[in-house]
């Protein structure tokens, strides 16, 4: 068997597939162009840095129930779904707040976007309704809906599932992994966590085997108007929460643990773990003093 | 480091744990499955000309095979990828099948540059042949039925052309080449790896060679610095692209 691998840049972060395969080499071309597709038309449909994008569109008015694609109707469903889970820990409703933290540039122009909608009503996720029968969507007052952890874990899991007929494969997008099969030595893929606090050093390793992997940190991006504040925002209190340095999440779905890595951040290494168990997900937390916090089934495994 | 396939971590549903009704996983799997079956060219299509705002809708969700997906004269977003590996998977494809992969080989295969490019030259390695983001157009309902978003674009742009920007990691320095056309990124490419490991021509980035090499690990979970270190050359690229005002 052969190993293929190829990069892209999508999602303002590096995507990598492997894939370790007997497949002609014509077919794994084919397939990893079809898996990157998947991350275009999410990013396309899901960006609240594109300002016509569905979601985008769909969020302009308010008190109006818009329909939406079978694509972005799910996805926000799921945040809804976790936001209701964590107890409001995780809020696709904090987009605004997001923006006015600087991280607002769509990366593709370089442009900033500033949108027009009111901060003055905070919003929370009950103030998204649904009607899955009409598939439509109504938003109560102004609001952006940041649907980035949910979004990529989506891409993801549509791209390994592009790649999967090549029997052994890997989708790494900035850290976010879906794994199928076995690696070059025949073994469950070997997935090292980086450590939070010691530049290129891990902190933890775990065998992998048809599951997704994700893991947030507060080290990732820093605002750049605030040098306290990080991407991960409680959308309680608005401001980035100090208590947790590092969460792993493993799922069978990278949509689960894009977002509930992102919920249990939040949460905090108690509340967090719990939210988990509850969720049938294993995850590992380290506060900034590296003290570890993991579910029972957490793989063990030292870097 | 444990290595048997028995420790690994698998679904944990089917270690025989509990199942949770009407769970995360549950509708994350019902979603993906979903999205994966009406395939994508019919879901961008779809997502294209979800813009008018209903009142009541008579019938339950649509199934994809009866969705009308592009009427007769309405016209729908440029789709943004374009490749010809896809061949018709961009037109919206017959109801009854999944997207299938043609099977013919890319009708563009770019060669691999081992060497230096030169920044003059459009970039070929480490890039899916052709995968080219093409510019959107905007539909041209989009005025009369579409309200405005009114986001303020910036005087910031980019210049169209081909830039290469340099990032430094603690392994060493990385080179990605930059592609502008129509004012967007249309491919940013790891141009070269200037490390002291060598990086095999498949475009490894160094942090995760030197993970391979040590064979502790296949991937690292947790943005990395050679990722840090990529998105810093195209930044840097980027900056050489970037206008004061639009042209």
């Amino acid at each position: 068997m052969e190993t293929h691998r190829r990069s892209a840049l999508r999602m303002d972060t590096l995507i990598t597939f492997v894939a370790i395969t007997d497949a002609p080499a014509e077919v794994v071309e084919t397939r990893m162009a079809a898996a990157l597709g998947w991350f275009d038309v999410v990013e396309g449909i899901c960006s609240r840095f594109d300002p016509e994008s569905e979601v985008m569109r769909l969020t302009a008015r308010a008190g109006v129930p818009v329909v939406a694609s079978p694509l972005l109707f799910p996805v926000i469903q799921f945040a809804l779904a976790v936001a209701a889970a964590s107890g409001g820990a995780f809020d696709p409703t904090v987009g605004a707040a997001l923006e006015a933290r600087g991280f607002n540039r769509q990366y593709r122009t370089g442009q900033v976007v500033v949108s027009a909608r009111s901060t003055t009503q905070t919003p929370t996720y009950r103030d998204v309704l649904l009607d899955a029968a009409a598939r439509t969507v109504t938003v109560r007052k102004p609001l952006i809906l940041d649907l980035g952890a949910v979004a990529k874990g989506l891409a993801i899991d549509l791209a390994v599932r592009e790649l999967t007929p090549l029997t052994n494969c890997v989708v790494d997008a900035g850290g976010d992994l879906a794994v199928r099969g076995r690696n070059a030595d025949g073994e469950p893929w070997r997935v090292g966590i980086r450590h939070p606090r010691e530049d290129g050093a891990l902190i933890a390793s775990v065998p992998l085997a048809d599951a997704a992997i994700c893991t947030s940190g507060d080290y990732e991006r820093r605002s750049p108007h605030d040098a306290a504040e990080h991407h991960l925002l409680d959308p309680r209190s608005r401001h980035s929460p100090a208590g947790v340095a590092s969460v792993t999440v493993i799922a069978p779905t990278a949509m689960a643990a894009d977002a509930l890595s992102t919920a249990a951040f939040v949460l905090g290494p108690r509340d967090g773990l719990r939210l988990l168990q509850t969720q049938a997900m294993e995850g590992l937390i380290f506060t900034p003093t590296l003290d570890r916090y993991a579910t029972a089934g957490f793989p063990r495994g030292e870097p | 480091m444990a290595r048997t396939s028995d420790n690994a971590a698998r679904t944990p549903a089917k270690r025989g744990g509990k199942k949770i009704a009407n769970g995360l996983i549950a509708l994350s799997s019902a979603a993906i499955v979903s999205v994966y079956g009406i395939g994508y060219a019919r879901t961008e299509a779809a997502a294209a000309h979800q813009n008018a705002p209903v009142v009541a809708v008579a019938s339950a969700v649509i199934p994809a095979a009866t969705e009308a997906i592009t009427p007769a004269g309405i016209p729908t977003r440029a789709p943004t990828i374009f490749s010809p590996a896809f061949g018709g998977l961009l037109t919206p494809a017959p109801a009854t099948s999944p997207p299938a992969p043609s099977l013919a080989a890319p009708t563009a295969t770019a060669q691999p540059a081992e060497t230096r490019s030169p920044a003059a030259t459009a970039p070929t390695t480490a890039m899916f042949p052709p995968a080219i983001i093409a510019p959107t157009t905007p539909p041209a309902v989009a005025a009369a039925t579409v309200p405005p978003t009114a986001a303020a674009a910036a005087a910031t742009g980019y210049r169209d052309g081909t830039y290469v920007g340099t990032g430094t990691s603690r392994h060493g320095g990385i080179e990605a080449t930059v592609v502008i056309q129509g004012g967007k990124i249309v491919s940013a490419a790891i141009s070269q790896c200037g490390t002291r490991y060598s990086c095999s021509k498949v475009d490894a980035l160094p942090g995760e060679v030197v993970a391979r090499q040590s064979g502790a690990v296949d991937f690292v979970s947790g943005a990395t610095d050679s990722s840090k270190a990529y998105q810093g050359a195209v930044t840097n690229a980027l900056a050489q692209a970037s206008t004061a005002r639009k042209p």
